[in-house]
């Protein structure tokens, strides 16, 4: 296998997603797969989970980032050490459509006092979603923003602050990536 | 469409505040707009944005926030963002939210209540718990705290808290070498300047004291206790008399841009000259414990062991806050284990 890196993808609340956000959710993982297929680390194995709207509650509803923690602090798949990435359906941060801690660490049991894993969400369109999940695994897997350090970006890069619907990612970045912890060489 | 605001839709976690401070009437119909439209994408964080532009109880935030309330089959999650963002126009989203709470969609109806659970006075206390629903699901259980919450606000009694029993409690195991300090430092001038960018509303009403803040750094996390100037001249003193929502604790959003409330700090009398506080989530959940009693209360000065309580992803620390006028001093060993000691809940596998 490539160098790879495996994903839980944990669907909040998915019971009352409907047909066309399921859609949106499973599209977004393919742009996600794709920009990260483009230099590595490859994405491996997409483990689907899901969390009924009752046993979510107000955890599914994202008004900030301490909200986020408290969602991936409650809840986490400790049947494998893939890296735990949480869907909701619409965050009501009027500047965040998803968090993640840069880098994030490895271990499901850790407690480092901070968001556990990436928490995404459908906000915008397809294009703009699947944007967001691969740029908040980009954060878990070390990477900064673009504005941050622009010799790892180039144009229309994934990592910008304002990435939109960006795909574009750099040799550079994935030399940076390979070296988390989560990814197996 | 302006090219401001593509490029705040663009952001993906944080927004450039020049960008923000830029904003004018171009950017805020453009906005409006969106915000009105049933079929944009992104209405709900288009109605975030208004909460920043204009979030005065006659302004553009409140004209969306009602039509969204007044349309016929919205969708849920728009009603929860518009009732979300309604709490930074204070006290003026508590009837919306009062109407909302009674939604059958549990969605609307917990977002409504987390709303009344950050503005609501005590005026309203009696007819929100008139119309709470039973406890025992997640918006009976956020109605039940919500309503604590609003009458600690007030000083009331009648919604106590249940304490946690000794059961509940968990602690660092003696001689255990998986730890890590917690440190405590004066907030810096740029804590203060993001404190100072949060409406009232998203502090849950608290009006922190700048004398006695404390930045607490647990491990990779920056927080900041900020404690209620009214509640902290009289401290201790003030947590024998009533119950109080004496503070919250903010946490600093991963990217350092913001920071938002990780636990509400809710005191209450023991009735036996002591004191009980407790850290609970904004839902409800109680992650850390204390017991002054009244042999730990002298001279103007309580001191008090602070216990992690037991959850799914409990993390024991050991603590001895110091409480007095001039606020919270973190004292004792200031450890936390670097590892939960309470497994995590399992997400089920999709079929
Ligand atoms: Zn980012």
């Amino acid at each position: 296998m490539a160098v790879h890196f495996d994903i839980n993808l944990i669907v909040v609340s998915e019971d009352i997603f409907t047909p066309a956000e399921l859609k949106q959710v499973s599209d977004s993982v393919d742009i996600m797969k794709t920009i990260f297929a483009t230099h590595g680390p490859v994405i491996g194995t997409v483990n689907r989970f899901k969390i009924d709207h009752r046993a979510a509650g107000v955890n599914a509803i994202i008004f900030n980032s301490a909200d986020a923690m408290a969602l991936a602090d409650r809840f986490a798949v400790r049947s494998n050490d893939a890296l735990d990435v949480f869907v909701v359906k619409r965050m009501f941060d009027p500047k965040a459509v998803g968090y993640s801690p840069t880098p994030g660490a490895c271990g499901k049991n850790k407690a480092k006092g901070r968001l556990r894993a990436p928490v995404v969400s459908l906000n915008g369109s397809t294009a703009d979603s699947g944007n967001t999940f691969a740029h908040e695994v980009g954060h878990f897997l070390g990477l900064p923003h673009c504005e941050k350090d622009e010799s790892l970006c180039g144009p229309a890069n994934f990592m910008r602050a304002q990435s939109g619907t960006n795909t574009g990612v750099t040799p550079d970045q994935a030399v940076k990536m390979i070296r988390h912890c989560q990814v197996t060489l | 469409m302006t090219d401001r605001i593509d490029q705040l839709l663009a952001s993906k976690d944080g927004a450039d505040p020049s960008l923000l401070a830029a904003l004018d009437a171009d950017d805020l119909a453009d906005v409006l707009g969106r915000s009105l439209a049933a079929d944009d994408e992104n209405r709900v964080r288009a109605l975030g944005l208004l909460s920043l532009i204009d979030p005065s109880p006659l302004g553009a935030l409140a004209q969306a926030v009602g039509q969204v309330l007044a349309e016929p089959a919205p969708d849920p999650f728009t009603v929860a963002a518009a009732l979300g963002r309604a709490a930074v126009m204070g006290r003026d989203a508590v009837p919306l939210a009062q109407a909302a709470a009674l939604s059958d969609e549990p969605v609307i109806a917990l977002a409504a209540w987390r709303t009344l659970q950050q503005v609501a006075l005590s005026d309203s206390l009696g007819a929100l718990a008139q119309m709470a629903p039973p406890a025992g699901d997640p918006v009976g259980d956020q109605a039940a705290f919500a309503l604590s919450v609003i009458a600690y606000r007030a000083g009331l009694s009648g919604f106590e808290l249940t304490p946690p029993d000794d059961s509940r409690i968990v602690a660092i195991p003696a001689d255990e070498d998986k730890v890590f300090f917690i440190n405590t430092s004066p907030p810096t001038e740029e804590d203060l300047a993001l404190l100072s960018r949060m409406p009232a509303g998203e502090l849950y009403m608290v009006r922190p004291a700048q004398e006695g803040m404390l930045a607490i750094e647990c491990g990779e996390e920056r927080m900041l206790l900020c404690i209620d100037s009214d509640i902290q001249m009289d401290m201790p003193d003030t947590f024998l008399q009533g119950p109080s929502l004496a503070g919250v604790v903010t946490t600093l959003a991963p990217l350092g841009t913001d920071y938002s409330v990780r636990y509400l700090v809710l005191t209450w009398p023991d009735g036996t000259g002591g004191f009980h506080v407790l850290l609970c989530q904004p839902d409800g959940v109680q992650v850390y414990y204390g017991h002054a009693h009244s042999d730990e209360i002298a001279e103007g000065t309580a001191a008090f062991g602070l216990f992690a309580v037991d959850r799914p992803g409990a993390c024991p620390v050991s603590l001895t806050p110091s409480v007095t006028a001039s606020g919270v001093t973190l004292g004792g060993d200031c450890l936390s284990m670097t590892e939960i000691v309470t497994d995590r809940l399992e997400p089920e596998p999709t079929d």
